[in-house]
C-alpha cells in the first residue's frame, strides 16, 4: 500500500497527537519529529578485578531516536550494543557522556530516579520466560505495571489487561494461564503487552525476536510494527540479524568493539553501506536466494584485543587497512544525509 | 554407495505421541545433509537416535545402518569404539560438554587415549596441528587454557577440531553455529565444508537456519511434528518445494532483499 519512496512519511501515524504536550528534544527542528532519546558521546569503561584492567565497552557513542521512529543497533557479541541499553535503563552507570530522555538529563540518575524513567522507557528481552514470575498468572502480570505506577484501579486494570491481550493478538482466555503454559511466541507477545501497558514513549528491544522460530518471529515482527504505528512508539532495536533489523527499522547503527562504525538509512543498507566492517557483516549473511561462494576470513578470533587499539578498532581485520588506520582513530563524518561513517578510506 | 541408511525410524518417550515418526532417508558417501524444521519438530532427536545418544526412557523402533553396522542393536562397547573415530559430533554449545576444571590440552589427551596409544608429547603435537587446521592462532596457548578462558567461537572451534582429529567418515552437527556471531558462523560453516572437500567427510547437520542449509547442503530434509515432510536436493527444496509447510517456512524468513516489514504492514 505504501511505496518505497516515502519511507519517512509512512511512519507518522495520522491519529495520535494528543499526548505529546511535553515534547523536550533540544535539537528538534520544525520539520522533524521530536527527539525522544539522545546519547551524546557516551562511554562505558568496566574496571577489571584483580589486575586493575579496564575494558572499554562503549566509546564515544552518539545517537538520536525520534518519536515514532525505529533505530536498529547491530554488531557482534561484545560490541557494546546491550551495554548502551543497560545505561539508558540505569542497570549500569555511565562512565562519561550524556543521556537525554525527552529533553531531561537521565545520565546516572540511578535506581531512585529510575522509576520515573520506566514510565517512558520499557524493555523487551530475548528470553521472554525469564521476565515472568513462574507462579503469577498472565492477567496479574499484565496488571502489575498499571497498579505499580498507580495508573488505574484494580477493576480498570483487569479490563485493560483484556484490551492489551487483544492488542497483541492473543485470546483473553490466556489471562488465567501460567507462563509455562504458553508457547515462546505467546510469552513474547505477553512480555510486549506488559511493556506497552503503561504507554511508554520508547521501547528498547534487546534481541527480542532472536530466540523465536522463523514463522513466529515474522508474526512478532509484524506485530511490533503495527503497535509502533498505532501508539506512535519509538524503538531502539538491538540485534545481530541484519535482515531483521533492516526490515523493521528506519535507521541502522553498526557498532564494533564499542565504537560506532556506520550510520545509515535501513533502506540503503544492502546497496549503499560502505564501511568495511558493515560489508563484512553483510557478506556473512546466508540467504536462501543465493548460493554464491562468499569470501570469508578464517583467522578472526574475537574483538577483545581490538578495543585497545590507538587507531581504528577494526584495523586488524580490515582488508583495506592503511598506515594511518593503526595510528589514528577515524572521526565520524557525514557522507550524505543520514549516512555517516567512521573510516579513513576516502573514496566510497 | 550410501554411508548411512535410516529406515522407518520412530522414537517415543513414555508412550506419548511419537517424537520421531517413521522417518526414512539415506546419505550418499561424501555428501552434506541438512535437517531443518522448527523447535520441537524432532530434528535433533533423529540425530541423537542415529548416534545412540538417547536416554534410556526413549523407545526406538526402525533400522539405522551406518557403514553396514546396525546402530540400534550395536553394543555400547562397539559404539564407543566408533564414536570419535568413525563418527564425530559437534553440539550447539561445545563448551558445555567440556570439563570446566581441566585444560583443553588435558581433555584432548583424554579423548585421544580412548582411541590409541599416544604419548603426552604426541597428543600435544597432534592437537596443536589440528587446532591450527581450524585456524586457531596460538594453539599452544589454547591447549593451556581452561574452557572459560576461551570465547564461544573459540570453544566451538576446539570442538570441531576434536571432532575432526581422527578424520571421521561422518560428522554429526547439532545446530553448531546457532550460538555464534554471524561472521564466526560463516567461518565455521566454511571450515565444515572444507572437511568434505579435503577429507571426503560426510556431514549431517541439524539447523533452523534455512540460509545455511541452502548454502552448504546437497540434500535438505524438512521435519514437522516428528515427520520428515520433504526431502530433496537443496535447489529443489529451496526453489521448488512440494509441501505447503516448506513453502510457509521459506516465506517466513526475513531476507535482506525482501520488502521491509516497516513499509508493508500496520
Amino acid at each position: 500500500m505504501k511505496d518505497m519512496g516515502n519511507a519517512d512519511n509512512s511512519i507518522v501515524p495520522s491519529n495520535i497527537e494528543n499526548n505529546t504536550d511535553n515534547t523536550g528534544g533540544a535539537e528538534a527542528s520544525v520539520s522533524e519529529d521530536p527527539v525522544i532519546l539522545e546519547l551524546k558521546h557516551v562511554c562505558k569503561t568496566f574496571k577489571g578485578g584483580k589486575k586493575s584492567t579496564e575494558t572499554k565497552a562503549v566509546q564515544d557513542v552518539s545517537l538520536v531516536v525520534r518519536q515514532g521512529k525505529s533505530i536498529g543497533v547491530v554488531g557482534e557479541s561484545g560490541c557494546g550494543k546491550s551495554t548502551i541499553a543497560r545505561m539508558i535503563t540505569q542497570f549500569t552507570p555511565t562512565s562519561s557522556g550524556q543521556i537525554l530522555l525527552d529533553g531531561q538529563d537521565i545520565t546516572n540518575i540511578g535506581p531512585s530516579g529510575a522509576k520515573e524513567i520506566y514510565r517512558k522507557v520499557q524493555m523487551v528481552f530475548q528470553d521472554p520466560y525469564s521476565v515472568f514470575s513462574p507462579r503469577m498468572q498472565v492477567g496479574t502480570f499484565l496488571e502489575e505495571g498499571l497498579l505499580h505506577f498507580g495508573i488505574m484501579s484494580h477493576a480498570e486494570a483487569a479490563k485493560e489487561a483484556v484490551a492489551l491481550m487483544e492488542q497483541v493478538e492473543l485470546s483473553p482466555d490466556l489471562l488465567t494461564r501460567f507462563p509455562h503454559q504458553l508457547s515462546g511466541g505467546q510469552q513474547q507477545r505477553v512480555a510486549i503487552a506488559r511493556a506497552i501497558s503503561i504507554k511508554p514513549k520508547l521501547l528498547i528491544l534487546d534481541e527480542a525476536t532472536s530466540a523465536l522460530d522463523v514463522s513466529v518471529q515474522k508474526q512478532v515482527l509484524k506485530l511490533l510494527v503495527k503497535l509502533q504505528k498505532r501508539n506512535n512508539l519509538s524503538y531502539l532495536f538491538i540485534g545481530h540479524d541484519l535482515a531483521v533489523i533492516r526490515s523493521i527499522t528506519d535507521q541502522v547503527i553498526v557498532m564494533y568493539a564499542g565504537r560506532l562504525m556506520e550510520e545509515i538509512d535501513s533502506e540503503e543498507l544492502d546497496y549503499h553501506a560502505c564501511h568495511p566492517y558493515t560489508q563484512r557483516l553483510l557478506g556473512s549473511v546466508f540467504s536462501i536466494h543465493d548460493r554464491d561462494v562468499k569470501e570469508i576470513e578464517l583467522e578472526y578470533l574475537g574483538m577483545e584485543d581490538d578495543r585497545e587499539s590507538k587507531g581504528c578498532v577494526f584495523c586488524n581485520r580490515c582488508p583495506y587497512a592503511m598506515d594511518i588506520c593503526s595510528k589514528e582513530a577515524p572521526v565520524m563524518r557525514t557522507l550524505h544525509d543520514n549516512h555517516r561513517i567512521a573510516c579513513h578510506l576516502k573514496d566510497f | 554407495m550410501n554411508i548411512l541408511e535410516v529406515e522407518n525410524l520412530s522414537i517415543t518417550y513414555d508412550r506419548e505421541k511419537s517424537a520421531v515418526d517413521h522417518v526414512s532417508f539415506s546419505v550418499p558417501d561424501h555428501s552434506i545433509i541438512c535437517l531443518v524444521g522448527e523447535s520441537g519438530s524432532g530434528k535433533s532427536t533423529v540425530l541423537h537416535g542415529i548416534m545412540g545418544l538417547l536416554p534410556r526412557s526413549a523407545l526406538v523402533k526402525g533400522k539405522v545402518t551406518l557403514f553396514g553396522q546396525d546402530m540400534i542393536k550395536a553394543k555400547k562397547s562397539r559404539l564407543n569404539q566408533m564414536r570419535g573415530k568413525d563418527i564425530a559430533v559437534i553440539f550447539q554449545d561445545t563448551g558445555r560438554y567440556m570439563n570446566p576444571i581441566s585444560t583443553i590440552g588435558a581433555q584432548y589427551r583424554e579423548f585421544l587415549r580412548q582411541h590409541g596409544k599416544y604419548s603426552k608429547q604426541e597428543c600435544r603435537d597432534l592437537a596443536a596441528e589440528v587446532l591450527r587446521r581450524v585456524h586457531l592462532q596460538e594453539p599452544e596457548r589454547v591447549l593451556d587454557s581452561y574452557p572459560f578462558e576461551l570465547s564461544g567461537g573459540m570453544r566451538q572451534r576446539v570442538g570441531i577440531a576434536m571432532a575432526i582429529t581422527l578424520n571421521p567418515k561422518i560428522l554429526f552437527a547439532d545446530e553448531p553455529t546457532s550460538a555464534l556471531d554471524v561472521t564466526v558462523q560463516a567461518q565455521v560453516i566454511r571450515q565444515m565444508m572444507n572437511l568434505r572437500t579435503k577429507y571426503g567427510t560426510s556431514i549431517i547437520m541439524v539447523t533452523h537456519n534455512m540460509g545455511v542449509a541452502a548454502y552448504m547442503a546437497d540434500y535438505i530434509g524438512v521435519m514437522q511434528n516428528g515427520k520428515l515432510v520433504e526431502w530433496g536436493t537443496a535447489p529443489e527444496v529451496i526453489h521448488n518445494p512440494k509441501q505447503e509447510y516448506t513453502r510457509n517456512l521459506l516465506a517466513a524468513i526475513v531476507e535482506m532483499d525482501d520488502e521491509r516489514l516497516i513499509l508493508s504492514c500496520g
